[in-house]
């Protein structure tokens, strides 16, 4: 079973947020990423869109990278804690060589959003979560 | 644009769960499921499992289903505000879903008494899908 998180990482490029806010209400949203380390994931998104307004109000995030589409039993998954915020405009190449610094800054809609996440968890084979580190 | 949940509910058999803690930080979970009505998600876990401490706290949950394989342009997905709770009525519509996805059957003995897992519904409350220009619409559930 492999539990690297950078390797996991790799395999899948939607990561699903789960955000909270002001009021502690969830939100989950599925968010196209880039992850240039395991502890640095990096999107784009509108800042006025409900996940980026619940990082405005609480930065604290859970991120969830994962196949949706297997069977029921192969699922494999990583977890993560990490804490997110709008991010220099200058670091989207890491996120995607296509994208420019103009595209994250005003006037354009989007913005650069990065998580810097603490800890790792992987499903274990009893469908348990096991703390992992980056190899 | 399809704005039908439907497909994407018989298509994708793991949501996403975001439930948030007593102490108010938000949890992400993969979770296999079932829907007989896009309006009652149906799924098993353990009670001492992080979400569903989560929900004995807090009911709100927020759910989200797509498929975490396709391209950035042809995504869809089905967004959704719940409340959820442990239920001990409906195990046998989830062992239904369960089985015509392939899988195993479930028994009321298997949610149970000293079994380690518990059935758990969510009633959604509020529905979104993603419309042309990717913007979220949100959908009547009948």
């Amino acid at each position: 079973m492999e539990t690297d998180p950078g390797k996991l990482l790799a395999a899948i490029r939607y990561m699903t947020l789960a955000t909270a806010d002001e009021d502690g209400r969830p939100w989950a949203s599925p968010v196209w990423f880039a992850a240039p380390a395991a502890d640095e994931l990096l999107w784009v998104s509108d800042p006025s869109a409900r996940h980026s307004r619940n990082i405005a109000a609480r930065p604290e995030v859970a991120i969830a990278v994962f196949d949706s589409t297997v069977a029921e039993g192969d699922a494999w998954g990583l977890y993560m804690e990490a804490t997110a915020a709008e991010t220099d405009a200058a670091a989207v190449g890491r996120f995607d060589e296509d994208w420019t610094i103009e595209d994250v800054t005003a006037p354009a809609k989007h913005r650069l959003y990065a998580a810097n996440v603490r800890r790792w968890w992987v499903l274990g084979p009893r469908d348990e979560r096991i703390e992992v580190r980056p190899g | 644009m399809n704005l039908d949940p439907r497909e994407l509910l018989a298509s994708i058999r793991y949501m996403t769960l975001a439930t948030v803690g007593a102490d108010g930080r938000p949890w992400a979970s993969p979770v296999w499921y079932a829907a007989p009505a896009p309006s009652e998600l149906l799924w098993v876990s353990q009670p001492g499992a992080r979400h569903s401490r989560n929900i004995a706290n807090r009911p709100e949950v927020a759910i989200v289903i797509f498929d975490s394989t396709v391209p950035n342009e042809d995504a869809q997905a089905v967004y959704m505000e719940a409340t959820a709770s442990q239920t001990g009525e409906g195990v046998e519509r989830l062992s239904a879903a369960s089985v015509s996805a392939g899988g195993e059957p479930w028994t009321a003995a298997e949610v149970t008494g000293s079994a380690k897992h518990r059935l758990y519904r969510a009633d959604v409350t509020r529905c979104w899908m993603l419309g042309a220009e990717e913007e979220r619409v949100e959908v009547k559930l009948v």
